[in-house]
């Protein structure tokens, strides 16, 4: 669906595709700018659910996910895309990837997942993808909401279950992936922390938070969580020990990104932007004039950034930036 | 005309009080009782008068059956927040809203605003009120509570946690500006159709208001208050002035009449018998139940001026035949002898001109027409009985009457009819030559009219409350409020009906988004809300407030917890009906019927037995079904008005070819106001709809004094040279007068505060001067060229008195 209204509307996500920026947002709209945010064009998808995520491997191909399930790719740096998964398909899989495993081994364990998978396919395709991540072209995971987690190794052309992967008994929410030398993590509902190695089981960290987390970021080396109620923690021994950050807002935050100069960036719920210098230990706030909900960062060419919102897509240029603490009167 | 009888009663000094009709004779035998009884009238209902209230009810002014209004009515108790709500901004020129005197004063004026008579106060909203909540999710669950806490001391922490209640509140563009530097009061407004509630004083809410305004606003604090509460209040005062417009009229036409007779005596008779009518109505009203609002206020000045018109034209055939040497008595009789019928068809006339506007389905033109229709009745008793009969005691000046009569009989000697410019002017459109060029000329403008009729905009065109102008106080307000807030001020609404409690139903909220996207995107939509929107809003706050959650969920344990928490105005009790509110940039009619089409459009296909989608509520709603109506009741009036005028036309003359010489000037005339109005950037709307048919109804009774004259003296034999000059000389003057008096008289209102008075003034004006200037140049040259002359048989002229036979019947 093209639509005049879709440059102000709710956008979740914004990404580089080599010197293309692309941003997803609700019904299915997709928002591409090939001169850095000045303008920008909609893209038709084939579908008309929230999007939520998006990511690219390299400058062609990318993936964004959303609501209902949906996965959807594009070969031509976000120009076209083609829908890989639905909610429904996802169940499919799961049940069938479920059953072959109680076949091949049937106790307990399989018997479970073979149920829960049922569950899946009743409930219908009701289920979010929260974060998207990719290695590169050809490996990646989804992961989404009531523990919802499928992997890819040939670029999406087929997605496994691998929630069984994952020690998330709760089905709580996933939020977010990141990796770090080689490190992926998962944060999500209920401060839950999740490590692996490349590929490998995701094993439970001792958390910090006891609300959402809805982000990860990795500095250099250091690891910044960070979600509910401005609630932000940092860890220097790849996700051993955490410890809190001081932020003065309590505005929940909700995407982070690593510039260039090793500066990390986190945004929140009402219009603030949280700079660190130092790896995560300290951040700096500015505020938009607009305490508007900020959902997703990207940087621009002249070491700016571009951010996506509930009015589509921001530049806050500095003239509009006040420094806190701002007790206008 | 008849030079006979009048030679006639000159050479008999003993008048025979037994010619003339039954009418003439009851009357004029008993002129002492019908003057007293006209006094006694006068005074009842002068008294009446006090009684009169000047109102504008909201219910008036829109298209009651149209089917939108009937759902509108239907389901209006269930819509909570409806189309009457006042929004009172208060405005902060220094700093934000956050600051503790700032909040005091909202406060404070929100406390005030509680008690005003009038308000809807379970749906009242201000940021102070407990409606006004934040929803908020912690580690422990859900939170929230009213923006402003229970425990707000004005402190910084305060204030502080106000400022992010707001931020959380999601009230931003909504009760509170986006650039925080004001916040809304909202004050929906009773409906009058609840039982037990009393109808709304608009006038007195909005002094309340405005000594409100006067007592809060200081160097920093500024209040800007809109709605169709406040509109109707600036109107009322608007008509306060209108007083000041009659002075001036009054004054206009006054010096215009003894300009022309230089009789003082006879000048002032014709203004008190104009006032004694408008008088009467005024009277009448109240005793009918009526109340005068801005529309049927325009009606006493139109009264007034079509009494003068009349009554110039019976002073004037008084003194004429004073002037020739009859009695005082006898003039009068002869004078209403000769042209009591003419006035009473030409009244009448007016009064089927005036009655067409019944055919509208909106009260206040209705109401219009009523007030109309009854001014022109009373015209006939005064104008036309009681003022000869009051002219019949007095006479007129001699020296006035003697140089009148002096006049004619120069002019009427004048064979070549060339001693005065302006009618030897006129008569050579009974020439062939410039008949045609008369009639090529008025064809060209007809076309050209025509075409450029086709760009005449329904609805109003401009921004804001189009009834007012727009630098007034109000449209600067409504600027404000368009500028600072997402909601527009014009709001249309779209009722969605599903069986009870389903309006959390997904598939029926998928289809309500569905509706809602294809609003969104057409031009002209600003912003839309919805149960549908506001579920996909709910999912993410139930998500602590993560938008990735923003859609509509598809669990329906969720959805039903999610309506326990939605506001009113979006569904009603017995979930069983939901609002899609549209809120647009404007309310130009282009706007509103890409609105209107895509509603229909989806509801053609996903209306079912279960389900449908209704336009429509709300200000533009309500605009939208009242452009349909005016619309089509354009078109209706018309040709009601056209048909109404052929057949007191032919009634009148007993010739088609007459009939044709009437109406298509008048037909010119109104394919030029319609031009005129594109001109203008005037639409076609309740206010201008009626100027048409009030334009017509005026514009026949020149036609008909003028033509009346020419016939008789055509159907005796004459030229249609000689017929048509000698019609100028008696009647025809006075139609230019009329025209010009009346041009004046209505041009004034140019002046009004009120943009729509304006527009119609302008519009009358141009009619009756352009009808004038049709009747004196076309009805010549049309009579030329359609041969009306020949067509005449003299053996038709049953008798020389009067203008045709009806008139031994009155």
């Amino acid at each position: 669906m093209i639509s005049p209204l879709a440059q102000h509307s709710l956008m979740l996500d914004i990404t580089r595709a080599g010197s293309r920026l692309v941003a997803v947002g609700e019904r299915g709209f997709v928002l591409v700018s090939d001169d850095e945010s000045q303008t920008w064009r909609q893209i038709l998808t084939p579908v008309s659910v929230t999007l939520t995520r998006v990511v690219f491997a390299n400058e062609h191909k990318g993936w964004a996910v959303g609501h209902a399930g949906v996965i959807l790719h594009t070969e031509d740096g976000g120009l076209t895309w083609q829908k890989q998964l639905d909610g429904e398909q996802a169940a499919k899989i799961e049940f069938e990837a479920a059953q072959q495993a109680h076949q091949a081994n049937p106790d307990e364990d399989t018997e479970q997942r073979v149920i829960d998978a049922e569950y899946l396919v009743a409930d219908g395709p009701d289920k979010p993808f929260l974060a998207l991540h990719f290695f590169d072209e050809h490996e990646g995971l989804a992961v989404g909401a009531y523990g919802l987690a499928f992997a890819t190794s040939d670029g999406g052309a087929s997605w496994r279950p691998i929630r069984h992967r994952i020690d998330n008994p709760m089905g709580l929410h996933l939020y977010d992936i990141e990796e770090l030398n080689g490190a992926v993590f998962i944060a999500g509902e209920q401060g839950i922390l999740l490590r692996s190695d490349r590929g490998g089981h995701f094993t439970a960290l001792e958390s910090p938070a006891s609300g959402s987390l809805f982000g990860v970021l990795a500095g250099s080396g250091n690891l910044v969580a960070y979600g509910l109620r401005g609630k932000a923690y940092l860890s220097e021994d790849k996700g051993q020990h955490w410890r809190p950050v001081t932020n003065n807002r309590s505005a929940n935050l909700t995407s982070g990104i690593r510039l260039n100069d090793g500066t990390l960036l986190l945004v929140d719920e009402s219009g603030g932007i949280l700079s660190s210098q130092d790896g995560g230990q300290t951040f700096k706030v500015t505020t938009l004039e607009q305490p508007i909900y900020l959902s997703g960062i990207s940087t621009l060419a002249n070491d700016q950034i571009v951010l996506s919102s509930t009015r589509g897509l921001v530049r806050p240029s500095s003239a509009n930036n006040t420094m806190e603490p701002n007790h206008e009167r | 005309m008849n030079g006979d009888s009048v030679k006639q009663a000159s050479d008999n000094p003993v008048f025979d009080e037994r010619t003339g009709g039954v009418v003439e004779r009851l009357l004029f035998n008993h002129r002492a009782i019908v003057v007293l009884a006209c006094l006694l009238i006068s005074i009842f209902l002068g008294y009446q008068a006090g009684d009169l209230r000047l109102n504008a009810a909201f219910e008036k002014m829109i298209p009651v059956s149209h089917p939108y209004i009937q759902n509108y009515f239907k389901y209006r108790n269930q819509l909570g927040e409806g189309g009457n709500t006042l929004r009172v901004a208060v405005h902060t020129t220094e700093g934000t809203i956050y600051n503790p005197e700032y909040l005091e004063t909202v406060k404070n004026i929100s406390d005030e605003l509680f008690l005003v008579p009038g308000i809807d106060r379970p749906y009242m909203k201000s940021l102070w009120t407990p409606a006004t909540r934040w929803i908020g999710v912690t580690e422990e669950g859900f939170d929230g509570g009213p923006v402003i806490p229970d425990d707000y001391d004005g402190s910084s922490e305060s204030i502080d946690q106000v400022r992010q209640n707001v931020a959380r509140s999601g009230e931003v563009g909504h009760l509170v500006a986006s650039n925080m530097r004001s916040s809304v009061i909202l004050l929906p407004l009773q409906d009058a159709s609840n039982k037990g509630a009393a109808p709304i004083d608009y006038h007195a809410l909005s002094s309340q208001l405005e000594d409100l305004r006067q007592r809060y606003e200081t160097d920093t604090i500024k209040i800007h208050i809109t709605g169709f509460a406040k509109v109707v209040g600036d109107l009322i005062d608007g008509l306060k002035l209108m007083q000041v417009f009659f002075a001036f009229t009054f004054v206009i036409c006054a010096l215009v009449i003894f300009w022309y007779t230089r009789c003082l005596r006879s000048t002032a008779l014709v203004l008190l018998c104009s006032s004694i009518a408008v008088a009467w109505l005024l009277g009448l009203l109240p005793l009918l139940g009526l109340e005068l609002d801005p529309y049927s206020i325009l009606v006493p000045f139109l009264i007034f001026a079509i009494g003068l018109s009349h009554g110039a034209q019976k002073m004037n055939g008084i003194m004429q035949d004073i002037g020739r040497g009859a009695d005082k008595v006898i003039a009068a009789r002869l004078t209403f002898r000769r042209l009591f019928l003419t006035g009473l068809m030409a009244l009448l006339a007016d009064a089927v001109g005036f009655g067409v506007l019944m055919i509208i389905d909106i009260p206040v033109i209705q109401e219009l027409a009523i007030a109309a229709t009854i001014g022109v009745m009373v015209l006939i008793f005064t104008n036309l009985i009681l003022l000869p009969i009051l002219l019949s005691y007095t006479g007129v000046s001699a020296t006035a009457s003697r140089r009148e009569a002096e006049r004619e009989t120069r002019a009427l000697e004048n064979i070549e009819h060339n001693r005065q410019p302006l009618w030897s002017f006129l008569d050579h459109f009974t020439q062939r030559k410039w008949a045609r060029i008369a009639v090529m000329v008025g064809l060209a403008l007809g076309v050209f009219g025509f075409v450029t009729s086709f760009q005449l905009q329904i609805g109003d065109l401009d921004p804001g409350a189009p009834e007012l102008r727009p630098d007034s106080r109000y449209n600067q307000d409504n600027a404000f409020m368009v500028s600072n807030y997402a909601a527009s001020s014009d709001k249309y609404v779209v009722m969605v009906k599903a069986p009870q409690y389903y309006c959390a139903n997904y598939e029926t909220l998928v289809k309500v988004d569905a509706l809602e996207s294809q609003l969104q995107m057409l031009p002209g939509v600003v912003s839309s809300s919805s149960l549908a929107a506001l579920s996909k809003t709910a999912a993410a706050g139930m998500n602590e407030g993560n938008l990735a959650w923003y859609g509509i969920p598809s669990n329906q344990g969720l959805l039903n917890a999610i309506i326990t928490r939605a506001p009113r105005e979006l569904f009603n009790q017995n979930c069983d009906l939901m609002t899609i509110n549209v809120f647009l940039s404007d309310h130009k009619a282009e706007t509103l019927s890409r609105v209107v089409a895509a509603v229909e459009a989806f509801a053609a296909e996903h209306n079912t037995d279960t389900l449908q989608f209704m336009s429509g509520a709300g200000n533009a709603g309500i605009e939208a079904a009242t452009n349909i109506v005016v619309k089509r009741a354009n078109v209706q009036m018309l040709f009601m008005v056209y048909a109404a005028v052929i057949a007191l036309c032919f009634i009148t003359f007993r010739s088609w070819r007459a009939v044709l010489c009437t109406v298509l000037p008048l037909m010119l005339t109104s394919i030029l106001c319609e031009a005129l109005m594109v001109f203008l950037g005037i639409g076609l709307k309740v206010a201008t709809l009626p100027v048409i048919a009030l334009g017509v109804g005026i514009g026949v009774d020149y036609a008909l004094y003028v033509l009346s004259i020419t016939l008789v003296h055509l159907r005796q034999g004459a030229t249609l040279s000689n017929a048509y000059y000698t019609a100028l000389l008696s009647t025809g003057k006075v139609v230019v007068l009329t025209g010009v008096t009346l041009g004046i008289a209505v041009a004034t209102w140019a002046f009004s505060p009120i943009k729509f008075q304006a527009d119609m003034g302008i519009l009358l004006a141009f009619m009756f001067i352009w009808n004038m200037l049709g009747a004196l140049v076309l009805i010549p040259a049309l009579a030329n060229l359609l041969g009306l002359a020949n067509s005449l048989s003299p053996q038709r002229v049953s008798d020389e008195q009067g203008v045709s036979r009806f008139a031994q019947l009155v």
